[in-house]
């Protein structure tokens, strides 16, 4: 998954888009990991998951409102979206120790890429001064994400 | 007449020095997913007030137990601790990765 390799260009309708996207299946990888794991560790790392990407989704939300901006699907939104039904599924086929495994290994992997994506895709790319405010204010709790995600699966022996 | 000086200013000296210190308000704020400041050095008896400027929650829990913690704030939100005992370490446990201490001053 790295999304910034080919670094094709977005208008802001299409970036706003991604960003709910990218939110939006992370908070879905959270609520399947809140049905299938009794680890606390990971339940407390999903209960973060949604929360914070439900709160920058509600600022995205607020903010495309008053640009009067309609996100807008494109080749990226549809790339995320359908690699992240590939990912749900293999989530889905594993259970206990496995799937708690499976489950913060992708939430590295998939904050690393998002990462990689709002800095040299997204950000640059963004023409309006609020978009890309918003998105630089994202940032750092993306790397707290991935910092987090990484401390968990230590902890977890993965 | 120099004396009355030199005794205005012996006495101005000594309530400066026993004169007890009043407590202070310290500010900390949450922002970019950071405690800032991170160390803070408090005397006992200040007070502290962290605010929430972040899009995402936080809390402030003392990493001692049994401690104290703040309820989750959203942004804009504020908690506030009377400092007593000794020095605190803290955290987000949101996010464990946040962390803060507080320095009890002697000098403060």
């Amino acid at each position: 998954m790295v999304y910034a390799q080919s670094a094709p260009s977005f208008n802001d309708a299409e970036i706003a888009s991604i960003a709910v996207t990218a939110n939006d299946i992370d908070i879905k990888y959270g609520e399947l990991a809140l049905t299938k794991t009794k680890n606390k560790e990971i339940t407390n790392f999903a209960k973060t998951m949604i929360n914070d990407h439900k709160a920058v989704i509600q600022q995205a939300v607020d903010l495309v409102t008053k640009l009067k901006v309609t996100p807008q699907d494109n080749a990226l939104s549809k790339q995320l979206n359908a690699d992240a039904e590939t990912t749900r599924k293999m989530l889905s086929s594993k259970k206990g120790a496995a799937f708690n495994k499976a489950y913060i290994d992708n939430e590295v992997a998939y904050h690393e890429a998002v990462i990689g994506a709002v800095k040299d895709v997204l950000i640059p790319q963004s023409q309006n001064a609020e978009l890309k405010a918003l998105l630089e204010a994202v940032l750092p709790a993306l790397e707290t994400h991935l910092e987090h995600a990484k401390m968990v699966q230590k902890n977890i022996g993965g | 007449m120099w004396n009355n000086k030199i005794l205005l200013a012996l006495a101005l000296c000594f309530l400066a020095c026993c004169t007890s210190r009043q407590p202070v308000t310290h500010y900390v704020e949450i922002k970019q997913m950071q405690f800032v400041p991170a160390i803070l050095e408090v005397a006992q008896g200040d007070s502290v007030i962290w605010t929430n400027k972040d899009i995402v929650e936080h809390n402030v829990v003392n990493e001692s137990k049994p401690g104290w913690e703040s309820k989750s704030l959203k942004m804009g939100e504020m908690y506030a601790l009377k400092i007593e005992g000794k020095d605190i370490d803290y955290l987000c446990t949101l996010h464990p990765v946040m962390k803060g201490r507080i320095v009890i001053s002697q000098n403060k």
